[in-house]
């Protein structure tokens, strides 16, 4: 087992490699010139000229991307162009709150999507059944931003329950979390059900119903389990849009959290601070899957065994 | 008729798959007689209604679409249909287990196996999980898998262990009545005859009735005492096995003896049956094999045969022994 | 001559197969109630959008600021849904927005759909180095995700229309390719494909007749859920100041600035956001009954 995670953590070496790589020369492709964007239209061209030196700029695109995995390596994400402190120094000041945010999110799309699923699996065909699958449709089907906006008008302008925005106390937690998660519930939520609707079906379902297990217990302990499964390989896929959506999410309630920095620097074209979210939140990304990786090993002991 | 010592009596069973491209008559007034002690060849075709006959007396008929329509099966002389789900939960494996056709989907693939064999026994004898396992690793030995891999998976074993699995869950509580679906089918030719001896052995030891599902008239030969022959949802040969072995009454049965290749004889062509099962949505008006039957009559395409004994315990369906000529038998002859 | 005849007579066998494949698929299509209703709702809202031009002039109602008709409400006389901050026609705009959306989307996914799966099957089919060096680029692609990756490179690229699809296209290719490997890795493994292969068939006609008709369902439903997520992503995109810019409308750049008038005119918010739910959802409608239809043994 520890040594399947080793394996897998040093195969993620190669892949933040080359999402860097990827990232970073993206990001040269940006118009303008970094060097004079910092000193403003006033500089003169032997202003810009030195600082293109001191910066690093006039070096060939590999020789810094080298120096700044380089540097990656010690922790040192270089310095914003216009925040005058390290990236990585801003990114850990925000970074908590894209933490708790998102976990919340991940907490209340699990707790709320996986008994729905089953719950409209084992009454397929009736109306729980069916609102499920209606309310469900909605939510992957509305984009996140408009509903956040929804969200704001109604219970916040309307009812004035919830702040518009910003992360104070728990009230400001919950629209945005329920945001970020009603699209991810919905997609566990429709798993949930349709590979709840194969595992009734199965052989050892049946084997299990003939010794005389109770019908509660059959669905809880011997389809759910498997069921479970397919469960987990979708929550791994959401993960992509929980992060994906955390960063319109924030915008839209003025969270705090690296999404939000990291459109603030598109806005202001700080390469470095654009550059630094992105890697995090990939590694971010990355560790999350290879989590998910391990919890199927605990699920089914034939894919346990293939790991150790 | 003598006195019977029945365990399973099933009378006019009428069972119906109801979807929305329509209705499958599964069982037409199926009836079966299962003697204490003995064991019953229910023989067919795929699809002729026999995994469902089996399923209706546990009553797991998948539902929907399954509805039992109508009919009446008995247990040792108590009635099950009327049961409620939580009564027959206590019978399911307790007085009655089955065992399912393909072992490799039989088990569940996240539970040990001695968890699974386990299961049935806390659920039916008052024991702690302890003594489950214990008892667990007993069933194990007696199905000849050692105790210590009661601890692996299922995707550990071979089919044919697996299916030792199969029967030791079934076999767990001991129950009175056995219900084997095709148990060899999905095995490899000698592990086949080592499970079949097997499950002689176990249904001694423990005294329990087995009615086998099957198409293998091999494995019928092997191990049954009586043999009812099913086609289309309906029996229309029983008898013990020597009389149905040895003066097979219905064209079907005939049918399916001459389907056999003769070790004695082995130049002689296979006479397979011709054409197929009838559309079970749509079945024919009068005997439902009579497309296919060499000796079709007029009669036969609209009325349904009723039975002809040929003595106390052989009856055959089939219109050809109405006229109380089925001690001689007609077939051949004609 | 006799031999011509069986070919022919093969061949129109092999079409007649084709059609009633195709017949079947629309017959259990069409018991679909709901993906039924997806396809009426998109084709109406396809007609719209391609035929905006007939309902209200572009230049005219779309882009013409008119200070005295400033943000009327919907219903108002002579303007269905209402006017924007700048006076313009809501539902001109809606409309002609919709045709960006749609476009952007649409040939984004048609890029990446050709895209991805030319380089899923060349992955699966040919397997070793090339599969390797294909799949490890698109695990880096797939390692961000998705709707990050697109913004990252219209940000670098800069906010317009062919930067939007560039950045869409790159960012769904690893999905169609994720999917196209799978399949032809299955179906590779058939034996058909090793009796086609056994009498020496060359690898572009065994691509071109047995593969591609057998991947072709998973790819088809991929699409329709892929086209439901570009328009959430092109709509993100330009909500978040990375799309088209003012004053082309657009669904999202219109959400966007709708989102300044919340407070009082929050239907500037809602019926943008309506537009694109309901084209999103009758995607999904669409896609669920096609993958339904197409390979009936999921269901």
């Amino acid at each position: 087992m520890l040594k399947y995670v080793i394996k897998r953590i040093i195969a993620l070496i190669p892949v933040i490699l080359g999402v860097t790589l990827v990232v970073f020369l993206i990001m040269q492709l940006a118009p303008g010139d970094p060097a004079r964007m910092i000193l403003g239209e006033m500089a003169t061209p032997e202003e810009v000229a030195q600082l293109r030196t001191e910066m690093g700029l006039d070096q060939p695109v590999l020789v810094r991307y080298i120096n700044y995995m380089l540097d990656f390596c010690r922790g040192d994400l270089g310095d914003s162009y216009f925040k005058h402190r390290p990236v990585l120094d801003e990114i850990l000041d925000r970074f908590p709150y894209t933490v708790r945010l998102a976990a919340v999110a991940a907490v209340l799309t699990v707790v709320m999507s996986i008994p729905i699923g089953i719950l409209a699996a084992v009454k397929q065909n009736t109306i729980f059944d069916n609102a499920s699958l209606v309310v469900t449709l909605f939510g992957i089907s509305m984009p996140v931003f408009w509903l956040g906006l929804l969200l704001i008008i109604l219970f916040s302008l309307k009812l004035g329950w919830f702040p518009t925005g910003g992360a104070e106390g728990w009230r400001s937690y919950v629209l945005p979390a329920f945001c970020l998660a009603f699209s991810n519930m919905s997609t566990v939520a429709r798993t949930t059900r349709s590979s709840m609707l194969e595992t009734i079906r199965q052989d050892y379902v049946r084997t299990a119903a003939a010794k005389g297990v109770p019908h509660r217990t059959v669905i809880a302990r011997h389809a759910f389990r498997n069921a479970l499964i397919p469960t987990i390989t979708v929550i791994g896929i959401q993960m992509s849009q929980l992060l994906g959506g955390s960063v319109v999410v924030e915008t839209v309630f003025a969270w705090p959290g690296v999404g939000r920095l990291m459109i603030d620097s598109i806005n202001s074209r700080d390469t470095p601070m654009v550059l630094g979210c992105i890697i995090l939140l990939t590694i971010v990304f990355s560790v999350l899957n290879l989590i998910i990786d391990l919890c199927y090993g605990f699920v089914d002991p034939r894919i346990k065994a293939s790991q150790s | 008729m003598s006195e019977k010592n029945l365990a399973v009596e099933i009378k006019d069973l009428v069972v119906e798959y109801r979807t929305d491209t329509g209705v499958v008559q599964a069982l037409n007034h199926f009836e079966l007689e299962l003697e204490k002690g003995k064991t019953l060849g229910l023989v067919g075709e795929t699809g002729a209604g026999k995994t469902t006959a089996g399923l209706s007396m546990l009553r797991l008929i998948p539902d929907p679409p399954g509805v039992i329509v109508g009919g009446s099966i008995k247990v040792d002389g108590e009635e099950y249909l009327t049961k409620t789900e939580k009564e027959m939960e206590h019978i399911r494996g307790k007085k009655v287990s089955m065992i399912f056709q393909d072992p490799m989907t039989a088990l569940n693939p996240v539970f040990t196996v001695e968890d699974q064999i386990a299961e049935s026994i806390a659920l039916h004898e008052k024991v702690s999980k302890k003594e489950a396992i214990a008892k667990a690793g007993d069933m194990l030995e007696a199905v000849g898998i050692p105790r210590a891999r009661g601890k692996e998976y299922p995707h550990q074993f071979s089919g044919g262990m697996k299916q030792r699995v199969v029967i030791a869950i079934a076999l767990a509580c001991s129950p009175s009545i056995l219900i084997a679906d095709e148990p060899t089918t999905a095995l490899d030719v000698t592990i086949q005859a080592q499970v079949l001896e097997m499950m002689k052995d176990l249904k001694k030891k423990y005294e329990t009735s087995l009615l086998l599902i099957t198409h293998d008239l091999g494995v019928v030969a092997e191990i049954c005492d009586d043999v009812s022959v099913i086609y289309a949802g309906t029996v229309i040969e029983h008898g013990s096995l020597e009389d149905v072995f040895n003066h097979p009454r219905h064209p079907y049965t005939e049918g399916l003896f001459n389907s056999l290749p003769d070790l004695d004889n082995p130049t002689a062509k296979l006479k397979p049956i011709k054409g197929l099962m009838p559309d079970p949505s749509n079945l024919p008006k009068g005997c439902a094999f009579c497309p296919r039957c060499e000796y079709a009559m007029p009669i036969c395409e609209t009325e349904k045969p009723g039975k002809s004994f040929r003595n106390e315990e052989h009856y055959v369906r089939c219109h050809l022994y109405e006229n109380g000529d089925a001690k001689e038998g007609r077939i051949g002859k004609i | 001559m006799a031999g011509t005849a069986t070919k022919v007579d093969q061949e129109a066998r092999g079409h007649a197969k084709k059609d009633s494949q195709m017949a079947d698929v629309w017959r259990r299509f069409k018991r679909n109630k709901s993906a039924v209703a997806g396809m009426i709702v998109l084709t109406i809202i396809l007609l719209l959008v391609i035929f905006a031009s007939a309902f209200y002039d572009y230049e005219a109602d779309a882009i013409q600021q008119n200070v005295y008709e400033r943000l009327k409400h919907p219903f108002t006389e002579g303007h269905l849904l209402g006017t924007d901050d700048l006076g313009r026609d809501l539902a001109a705009r809606l409309l002609h927005g919709g045709r960006r959306s749609l476009i952007i989307s649409f040939v984004s996914v048609g890029i990446s759909v050709i895209a991805g799966s030319i380089l899923g099957a060349v992955a699966g089919y040919y397997g070793g180095l090339i599969d390797n060096v294909i799949m490890r680029c698109i695990d880096v692609l797939m390692a961000i995700p998705m709707t990050m990756l697109a913004i990252v490179i219209v940000a670098a690229l800069g906010a317009n229309i062919p930067n939007m699809i560039i950045a869409l296209s790159i960012s769904q290719i690893p999905s169609f390719a994720r999917v196209m490997r799978g399949q032809v890795l299955t179906v590779r493994g058939t034996e058909y494909i090793e009796a086609a292969r056994a009498i020496g068939t060359n690898d572009a006609s065994i691509i071109a007749e047995h593969i591609v008709p057998n991947v072709l369902s998973p790819i088809i439903v991929q699409v329709a859920i892929r086209a439901a997520t570009a328009i959430t992503n092109t709509a993100t995109l330009s909500f978040l100041g990375l799309g088209v810019s003012a004053p082309t409308p657009e669904w999202g750049a219109m959400l966007s600035s709708g989102r300044n008038y919340i407070r009082d005119h929050s239907y500037l918010t809602f019926i943008p956001g309506l537009a694109m739910m309901f084209t999103i959802l009758s995607l999904n409608l669409l896609g669920d009954g096609l993958r339904d239809a197409l390979d009936p043994r999921l269901r």
